[in-house]
């Protein structure tokens, strides 16, 4: 046996363990300390390892608009300390004020333990917010869940999540969300749009959803990232984008499709603008 | 030689000798030691006595007392099993610089995963003089060099205490 032992130093850690260590930081604050303790741990903390392969839902973005002027706020779902397999309690969390919003944990979706993902992907996938809790207190969360198969929902008070239950619908992997106007638009990896009001999920029936467009696919056309996106205040914009340079210039698809669909769903003014790369 | 699955048969347990840096042996079945993916490996290749050279004696009881509890993990004792993760990594935390370097020659994915958030959670929210004191890490910064990496960064730290504490 050794004599007693001495303090290990740990900036001679080996550079694989630190990476490791070092892609478990949930806040930038953390990671850039992590990274001024020495130059070993330095070397590590390059920009490409922070947050890189944890599971971790996406930042939440708000334009809100006050006294005419529109403000900026975000927010981020933030998922906490995780001990084993489980992921670990999720929160809202205001990263400039440090306000934190427990949540309630995943395992309150329904059958939790069937759709449960394995640790490279988040049981969240994507969420947003209707409103910003910082400035009122009736928001919903909405969130694609369960391996992308899902869509939850979240309103202040709530004990658990509320899964949307669609009726006579089949839809593929869900890629995106958007909020609009008391309705969840979320587009699927067969590039069908679906919709579905917020109010029908709180009721104790399926909730009613239509599926609103579908863009037709192309042969040879895998669409890897498909995004939904509100044009502010004014409706909805869909649009598969193959890589990032070609998300410029977007084509609209004809004009015939976008009318049929405004009209089929009373939708009024807003419009729902249809566009894809080329 | 009798393969393992011919022995899972007859329901005799295959053993394995894994032994310490320090010369100890200690005797387990190949279920528990399989999940190990270097010893694994060695256990394909026919080995049955397994020398750590890179693993002391008191890591690898350690190491062993983990494998033998996520051997027993079913579906059903989940919540006793995250307690002893709990409980695994309250120990002295200088261990866990011996433990974590050896998960990892070991090729033990779960206990890797769970030394390192426990690492990453004992250097959350403290201050880099917090952690430079409880990892035992000199500065080896130049008064100049840390004023430049600092500045990269000051946006991030308008308005954030960091805990000074070393709890």
């Amino acid at each position: 046996m050794p004599m007693a032992q001495e303090m290990p130093d740990w900036s001679e850690l080996q550079y694989d363990l630190l990476v490791l260590i070092a892609t478990r930081f949930n806040l930038i604050e953390d990671y850039l300390n992590f990274g001024t303790v020495c130059k070993s741990w330095h070397c590590v903390a390059t920009k490409n390892n922070f947050n890189n392969d944890l599971p971790r839902a996406p930042w939440l973005m708000l334009a809100e608009e006050e006294d005419n002027e529109v403000e900026n706020d975000v927010w981020s779902l933030w998922v906490g300390l995780s001990v084993g397999e489980d992921e670990g309690e999720i929160s809202l969390l205001h990263p400039f004020s440090g306000v934190q919003i427990v949540l309630p944990h995943q395992n309150t979706t329904e059958d939790y333990e069937e759709h449960q993902t394995s640790w490279l992907m988040s049981f969240i996938r994507k969420a947003v917010l209707s409103a910003s809790p910082s400035h009122t207190s009736d928001y919903v969360l909405v969130v694609i869940e369960g391996g992308m198969r899902f869509l939850s929902l979240w309103r202040p008070g709530d004990l658990r999540w509320t899964r949307v239950m669609w009726e006579e619908t089949n839809h593929e992997l869900l890629a995106d969300l958007v909020y609009f106007n008391g309705q969840i638009y979320a587009v699927d990896y067969s590039s069908q749009v679906l919709v579905c009001d917020v109010a029908d999920v709180v009721g104790p029936e399926p909730t009613k959803s239509h599926i609103i467009a579908q863009i037709p696919p192309e042969p040879g056309d895998f669409r890897e990232h498909l995004y939904i996106v509100e044009s502010l205040g004014f409706g909805v914009q869909f649009r598969g984008i193959i890589d990032d340079s070609d998300r410029i210039p977007l084509t609209l698809i004809p004009e015939e499709v976008i009318e049929e669909e405004i009209e089929d769903l009373h939708m009024g003014r807003q419009i729902f603008e249809f566009s894809r790369s080329i | 030689m009798a393969s393992s699955s011919s022995s899972s048969k007859t329901g005799l347990k295959k053993m394995l000798t894994l032994k310490s840096s320090d010369g100890d042996e200690f005797e387990l079945e190949e279920s528990i030691v399989i999940q190990c993916q270097t010893i694994k490996h060695m256990v394909e290749d026919g080995f049955s006595l397994i020398p750590l050279q890179n693993v002391d004696t008191k890591t690898l009881t350690k190491i062993i007392e983990y494998m033998k509890k996520h051997a027993e993990k079913t579906e059903s004792n989940k919540e006793e099993i995250k307690n002893f993760n709990k409980e695994f990594v309250k120990g002295s935390f200088d261990d866990q610089f011996e433990l974590v370097s050896a998960a990892n020659y070991l090729h033990i994915n779960g206990l890797m995963d769970l030394l390192c958030q426990s690492i990453a959670d004992r250097i959350n929210n403290k201050s880099v003089r917090a952690v430079r004191e409880i990892f035992n890490i000199s500065n080896d910064y130049t008064p100049d060099e840390e004023e430049k990496v600092r500045d990269e960064h000051k946006w991030a730290h308008e308005g954030g205490e960091f805990d000074e504490s070393l709890d």
